[in-house]
């Protein structure tokens, strides 16, 4: 279905892209996602799921943990694309229709008036749901890859789509420099990986995972013995590489200049999706990775994510030094290689994500209210925490949820952040880990700070009127809108009844170690 | 004989791989890249893979190459400018410590249980390196697990491209079919970066 969608597009943006609108692709890229995850709900109930299969010979696995979390991903990616990014585009539409800010209106209007050339198309943005559905793609084959080279192959995939996605708004040279830095980069993590797996092929002789977690177990005791132990430096290579791709300190200062850089839009689909399928690829494949070099790189993550955050100023490096540490937290959870660490893992990747993809919404949909003239970007019109100023006066609700899910990101009680952190505390301490657990806290009440300060912004009173208030927030699109209704009130009420989220997390955790 | 010669050809591409990034006229840094690809496809071709070295000198020298050096003469960079972005960068130094020294102690951590001899881990390194793809050998090892060309080619002899042919259409189908998705995306890519739609006819 993917596939199909994906040849679609390439067929139809050249040829039609003057007379269908951004919003019209937008759409039919979500409705291909959303349809990849019904068809993958679909298949979850089949009975040896439960215990792992191997498909298509051998080159991929899936299992109910890769199945649920890739219907996880897929809706997930499909709300954000929802955002669309031309409001430019509406307005100038909004102007020829009478019904005002309808999108539904608009896709009438468009299909009447097909044979027309209206739409002044925001040309930059057109091909953002193409390659979307190219990084979609490689992080669906990802999660379920088996074998060294369909992995290589499926982060290739993901990640020259998000260079490309990165580049997408060529003419700023943020984002260009942005897209730039993030190619070399990531092209320096891909040698990484590649040299892990060549040297554990080079030992081995294997690509299949499989057979390397057989040879592995087998063979494990007599390493000790070994003065060198290629597969261990094959592992441990490859794991830096990974964890360059997802920006864990001390490989993390590309993610808040090329986070900073990027549109909004893009960014959030930067800090939410890759992130997720490589840690799952992690939680997949826990054999491959080395639990020494998580622990460091989890102190090292919550330690600089939460003491460099404090010093910025704009707000999406901040969002990136506070993802940072949040990736800590995760690296920490799935260092231990217990079902408790699974679970918490779980649990912590799933509200991070709603979390933070709650909160970029937000952060998209206040930027749309400022006032045309004094931004400096259209696509990433909130830059610096002090436009937020103010914005509590103007529009309420907004504001509201954006400092509840923020107080979720630093884990005050009641909301969903605080279980996710209590999980992955337990755990540590479980396990015996209490000097970790210990930074854990610290580095919570440090991080605290930022958060507190972005909301403290948003609540004072504001001085130089750089908005307009036109009837309140009349002029924000009703779908964004509830959807961050939903996903705020998902936060706030998580604790009355976490039964459902748990026990599934719980039954995907034990499969996983009992089946 | 055949050690010897791989042991140089491998020095000889590190060094030039080493003057590619040195080399302060972009000319003389193909130049290097040129020679780093003529090494590494040598290397290849000893090592009895004939035809990756073959497409090597092909692809990469023929071609890449070729077109690289013909974009730097097209675009007419300043040198001086190069070498004033290259002295912003040498602030990461400490950072790129930090990381190496963890590196290198988890590396120790894994391979060296009672001793820490960085030397003896890197010559293993090459040592190991070269005696699992040629088969050369200086060291002992109770754990034999590789897979051995020779022996290979004793049971059955196939053509390298046979091979590679009967992999690649058979059962690793699928890697075809991901890599042209790449392949795609890697031809839309760019066309998206840089098509300028305003400027276009229609």
């Amino acid at each position: 279905m993917l596939l199909l969608g994906i040849i679609t597009l390439v067929m139809t943006i050249p040829l039609a892209s003057t007379y269908l609108s951004t919003i019209l692709i937008h759409r039919i890229a979500f409705l291909v996602l959303l349809f990849s995850g019904l068809l993958t709900y679909n298949t979850l109930y089949v009975t040896p799921l439960s215990s792992g299969i191997g498909i298509l010979g051998g080159l991929f696995q899936t299992t109910l943990l890769s199945h649920s979390l890739e219907i996880f991903i897929l809706i997930l990616g499909s709300i954000i694309l929802l955002i669309t990014p031309s409001d430019e585009k509406i307005k100038d539409l909004n102007k020829t229709t009478t019904n005002m800010f309808n999108y539904w209106d608009n896709l009438v209007s468009n299909s009447v008036k097909k044979f027309l050339p209206i739409v002044k198309n925001n040309t930059q943005l057109i091909d953002y749901p193409l390659i979307v559905l190219f990084t979609t793609l490689g992080m669906i084959s990802l999660i379920s890859s088996s074998d060294l080279i369909i992995m290589f192959l499926s982060i290739e995939t993901q990640s020259f789509a998000l260079y490309i996605l990165a580049t997408m708004n060529r003419n700023s040279e943020s984002a260009v420099a942005a897209g730039l830095k993030y190619f070399l980069l990531g092209g320096l993590s891909s040698c990484f990986i590649l040299l892990g797996s060549s040297l554990i092929y080079s030992y081995t002789g294997l690509t299949n995972f499989e057979s390397l977690n057989i040879l592995q177990s087998v063979i494990g005791q007599s390493f000790e013995e070994n003065s060198y132990n290629y597969l261990a430096i094959g592992t441990l290579i490859l794991t830096i590489g990974l964890l360059f791709k997802i920006g864990a300190a001390p490989l993390h200062s590309w993610a808040p200049d090329v986070y900073d850089g990027v549109p909004t839009i893009v960014t959030t689909w930067l800090t939410i999706m890759p992130k997720l399928s490589i840690l799952i690829f992690f939680i997949m494949n826990n054999f491959l990775i080395d639990s020494n070099l998580l622990m460091i790189s989890a102190l090292l993550s919550l330690l600089l994510g939460s003491i460099t955050g404090l010093a910025q100023y704009k707000i999406k490096r901040l969002l990136a030094y506070s993802t940072i540490s949040h990736v800590g937290l995760i690296l920490l959870a799935l260092s231990y290689d217990t079902i408790n660490g699974l679970e918490s893992t779980l649990f912590y990747i799933t509200q991070y994500s709603i979390t933070s993809l709650n909160i970029f919404l937000i952060l998209i949909l206040l930027g749309n209210t400022l006032d045309k003239n004094s931004i400096t970007s259209i696509y990433s019109p909130i830059q610096y925490i002090s436009q937020l100023r103010g914005k509590f006066y103007y529009n309420p609700a907004l504001s509201i949820a954006f400092s509840l899910s923020l107080f979720s990101m630093s884990g005050i009680p009641p909301l969903i952040g605080f279980f996710g952190k209590y999980f992955v505390i337990n755990t540590a301490l479980m396990n015996g880990n209490y000097f970790l657990s210990l930074v854990i806290v610290i580095t919570s009440v440090i991080s605290t700070v930022y958060y507190l300060q972005i909301i403290k912004t948003l609540f004072l009173p504001d001085t130089n009127n750089n908005t307009i208030s036109i009837s309140g927030s009349n002029n924000l699109s009703p779908i964004l809108v509830y959807i961050v209704a939903i996903l705020t009130l998902f936060i706030i009420f998580f604790m009355i009844y976490p039964t459902p989220i748990l026990n599934s997390i719980h039954m995907i955790a034990t499969t996983q170690y009992y089946c | 004989m055949n050690s010897l010669l791989l042991d140089l050809l491998t020095f000889s591409s590190v060094l030039s791989a080493i003057l590619v990034i040195t080399a302060r006229s972009p000319v003389i840094a193909v130049i290097f890249l040129i020679a780093v690809f003529i090494n590494l496809a040598g290397y290849l071709i000893l090592l009895g893979i004939n035809f990756i070295g073959l497409a090597y000198i092909m692809v990469y020298i023929g071609a890449i190459a070729i077109l690289f050096l013909f974009v730097i003469m097209m675009l007419n960079i300043r040198l001086v400018e190069i070498s004033e972005i290259g002295n912003q960068y040498n602030k990461n130094i400490p950072l790129a410590i930090i990381i190496a020294s963890v590196l290198s102690y988890l590396i120790s951590l894994n391979t060296i249980s009672s001793k820490f001899d960085q030397i003896y881990l890197i010559t293993a390194l090459f040592d190991k390196v070269n005696f699992w793809l040629a088969g050369i050998t200086s060291s002992s090892n109770s754990l034999y697990i590789g897979f051995n060309s020779t022996y290979n080619n004793i049971f059955v002899n196939y053509d390298e491209v046979q091979v590679l042919g009967a992999m690649l259409y058979s059962s690793h189908g699928l890697y075809l079919v991901l890599v042209s998705f790449i392949l795609l995306l890697a031809m839309i890519g760019p066309i998206i970066i840089t098509l300028d739609k305003k400027n276009s006819p229609q």
